[in-house]
């Protein structure tokens, strides 16, 4: 005021009066305002007023509204308020009010109540209004809605926890309905799954129930064919005996029984060499499952490991009496389980063994009476042959030529009988001769077949071809020769007017040599491709090709006796391979070696 | 309902119901939605906050300016009788009477006139026979 400017003052109690009161001061100049300030005038200004205000401008009831002085003091509010006028504002708020001239802050008020408050005061006059509400009014609505949102929240969870545990205990109590149905369909017996409230749980159910019928038809089938077997196990003429991999027999059946003179019961659980003494060496494990779609199977049977017992196929069984016979044994292995198990298939040989022996015999004998019968029959067949022409030379012109011809058939055919005894002794000796195999030169010996046959090479005007170098080879000398000479000269003969080519060579396979012998002659028909080999079988007259029909028949002994196999190829008219094989020698490189330094160059 | 050896074929120790597995599942539903609804709600609480102090600070505005209005048109009153004549003239008798009559037409307090001395000349509270000079603070 004294800058010349209106000044406002802070309550302050009236002594007179006693009451609260606010000083608005103006000064008063002498001439205008650029004289001196003579007076100063003063407006008392009772708190009233404010009350007034407050009164003449309501609030929501809610809110309270009070109005303080430059420091803090209250100087009228609203409600109950109204009794803190005098009083200094909240702490809180007179802190907040050095700050700043507008804003809100959280108090307690000077009743205790928590408000939330806002507050202006006026830059000039310092004055203030502030316009709180209680707290927990203002949060009443958001406590309204949480507490809302809260209880049906609470019960939303609570009653869809109780549903899904209603659920949950139907649906686990229609599933736990088809436990019962599977075990008894474990068990082999045909259930049906009533219908079931959950469309999934039916369909597993309906399921188990045809699960189940088709099991109990598996089980039906099974034991059908478990009977077959059973019969077929029964009824067969050899023993059959399964052992596990301890060579314990676990199934008897009754041609063992019979065979073994013991009964089964008394059989299963003792080991085979109770049996079948002879040692022999089964696979320690039968082959197992390779392929992942074999192991759906819990058991593989194992045909590739069927095989017999002996060295020659041939072992001594011990019936319970102690009496022993020849068998022949035949296992194949079975992987079930995780086990290995054996089926041994033993047959009695012994009416074979002394069948075999009195036919050897008889084949002895007959190739002993072949052989002496042709050897004994060829002089008498040369003093007839000789006779016969001594006749024809010397009493030719005393015959007539009726007479004359039938002394030629005679000699001719005393000639062709000759012939015959002559290769049927050569067939004879060749099943008699029973020399040991050697290793032999095919080389040589074709080098001597050409010599041998130089005549009638010439004679035919044709030619024999040995391809490449002819191996060595297991056998005999002079029957292999015999074997070429016969396949070569039937090339030569059964050529038909055609100059006769034959071409001989050999190819390696695995264990043996392959000959080949080839020629260009007539052919022979597929149909025939056993008959050639018969003795004394032939496909042409005596007038068409001369012969006995012993030769190819030698061949086959031959090749058969050295454990080899002879076959043809041929196509009629233009020719006939003959195949035969002959094993190949051990060591064969460090012989064939050996063999070429000392072969002379054809 | 099943037998104790199926029961105890079957490794049921690491397994869950499908009772409790639909309990999970409802609370694994409820439980977001129920926390994004409070968030909400507590969001909508924050909004309403502000937009009552945003309110009640215009309203608390609006007091102030008619707190500021009560004491301007007290200064007005002032500065007016401070212009009266009689107070030039020294006419304190007539000024009394026209502080009176500005009293009575404002219905408010009383008015006085301070000298430079700091003494009271004029109240016009009392009659102006009774006027005694005496200093203020």
């Amino acid at each position: 005021m004294q800058l010349g400017y209106p000044d406002i003052s802070e309550i302050f109690t009236a002594p007179q009066s006693g009451k609260s009161l606010v000083n608005v001061a103006v000064p008063v100049y002498d001439a205008g305002f650029d004289g001196a300030i003579t007076h100063a005038l003063v407006g008392r200004v009772p708190l009233e007023q404010f009350q007034k205000f407050l009164l003449e401008n309501p609030l929501p009831t809610e809110q309270i509204a009070a109005i303080f002085d430059g420091v803090g003091i209250l100087a009228a509010a609203t409600g109950d308020a109204g009794k803190f006028a005098g009083q200094r504002v909240n702490a809180g708020l007179f802190r907040a009010l050095q700050q700043a001239d507008d804003g809100s802050l959280e108090l307690v008020n000077l009743a205790g109540t928590p408000m939330l408050s806002v507050f202006s005061r006026s830059p000039t006059s310092r004055w203030g209004v502030t316009i709180g509400i209680p707290r927990a009014t203002f949060a009443n609505d958001f406590w309204r809605s949480f507490w809302l949102l809260a209880g049906g929240a609470a019960l939303l969870l609570v009653s869809s926890l109780a549903l899904a545990w209603k659920l949950g205990g139907r649906i686990a109590h229609t599933i736990c309905a088809l436990l019962e149905p599977a075990v008894e369909m474990g068990h082999g017996r045909a259930v049906v799954v009533p219908e079931l409230p959950i469309r999934e749980v039916e369909e597993v159910g309906r399921a188990i129930t045809k699960a189940s019928a088709m099991l109990v038809d598996a089980r039906q089938a099974l034991a059908i064919t478990d009977g077959r077997l059973r019969g077929i196990l029964d009824a067969a003429q050899d023993a059959i005996i399964t052992v596990d991999e301890s060579l314990v027999i676990v199934m008897f059946n009754q041609a063992a029984v019979k065979m073994f003179a013991c009964p089964a019961p008394d059989a299963m659980g003792s080991a085979i060499g109770r049996f079948i003494p002879q040692p022999f060496d089964l696979p320690v494990k039968a082959t197992q499952p390779q392929d992942a779609d074999d192991t759906k199977d819990s058991s593989q049977y194992s045909t590739k490991n069927a095989s017999h017992v002996g060295s020659d196929g041939i072992a001594r069984g011990v019936r319970a009496d102690a009496f022993e016979f020849p068998v022949e044994i035949s296992y194949s292995s079975v992987f079930e389980s995780g086990s290995s198990f054996y089926t041994l298939i033993v047959r009695d040989i012994t009416r074979r063994l002394l069948a075999q022996e009195a036919l050897e015999r008889s084949n002895i004998d007959l190739q002993h009476f072949a052989f002496v019968a042709s050897h004994d029959l060829k002089t008498p067949l040369r003093s007839i042959s000789g006779f016969v022409q001594l006749l024809e030379r010397n009493y030719a012109d005393k015959l007539d030529q009726k007479g004359l011809h039938l002394i030629q058939r005679t000699g001719a055919a005393a000639h062709r009988l000759e012939q015959l005894t002559e290769d049927l002794l050569a067939y004879a000796r060749v099943s008699c001769d029973v020399r040991p195999s050697l290793p032999v030169d095919c080389q040589q010996v074709a080098n001597e077949l050409l010599c041998l046959l130089e005549a009638a090479i010439n004679d035919t005007g044709g030619l024999v071809e040995v391809v490449g170098n002819l191996p060595v080879v297991m056998g005999d000398r002079t029957q292999l020769l015999q074997l070429f000479l016969n396949l070569v000269g039937n090339g030569l003969k059964y050529c038909r007017g055609r100059t006769p080519v034959v071409r001989i060579s050999a190819q390696r396979h695995v264990h043996d040599w392959v000959f080949s012998v080839a020629d260009n002659g007539i052919g022979i028909d597929a149909e025939h491709q056993e008959k050639v080999f018969e003795v004394f079988k032939r496909l042409h007259t005596q007038q068409e090709f001369p012969g006995t029909g012993i030769g190819l028949a030698v061949c086959r002994r031959i090749v058969e006796g050295r454990g080899g196999k002879i076959w043809f190829a041929s196509t009629l008219g233009e020719g006939t391979t003959f195949y035969f094989s002959l094993p190949d020698v051990p060591n064969l490189t460090a012989h064939m070696s050996q063999v070429t330094s000392e072969r002379p160059p054809i | 309902m099943l037998d104790e050896s199926v029961q105890g074929d079957l490794n049921l120790k690491r397994s869950i119901s499908i009772r409790s597995r639909l309990i999970w599942l409802v609370v694994a539903c409820l439980l977001p939605a129920l926390i994004a609804i409070v968030m909400v709600l507590y969001y909508g609480y924050l909004r309403a906050r502000s937009e009552f102090i945003r309110e009640t600070l215009s309203n608390a505005l609006s007091f102030r300016y008619g707190v500021d209005e009560i004491f301007a048109r007290t200064e007005a009153s002032l500065l007016a009788l401070a212009t009266s004549p009689h107070l030039k003239n020294q006419d304190y008798a007539a000024f009394h009477q026209q502080a009176q009559t500005l009293v009575r037409g404002n219905k408010s307090g009383h008015i006085l006139l301070i000298g430079s001395s700091g003494q009271v000349v004029m109240d016009s509270a009392k009659p102006f026979e009774q006027q005694q000079p005496k200093a203020i603070n």
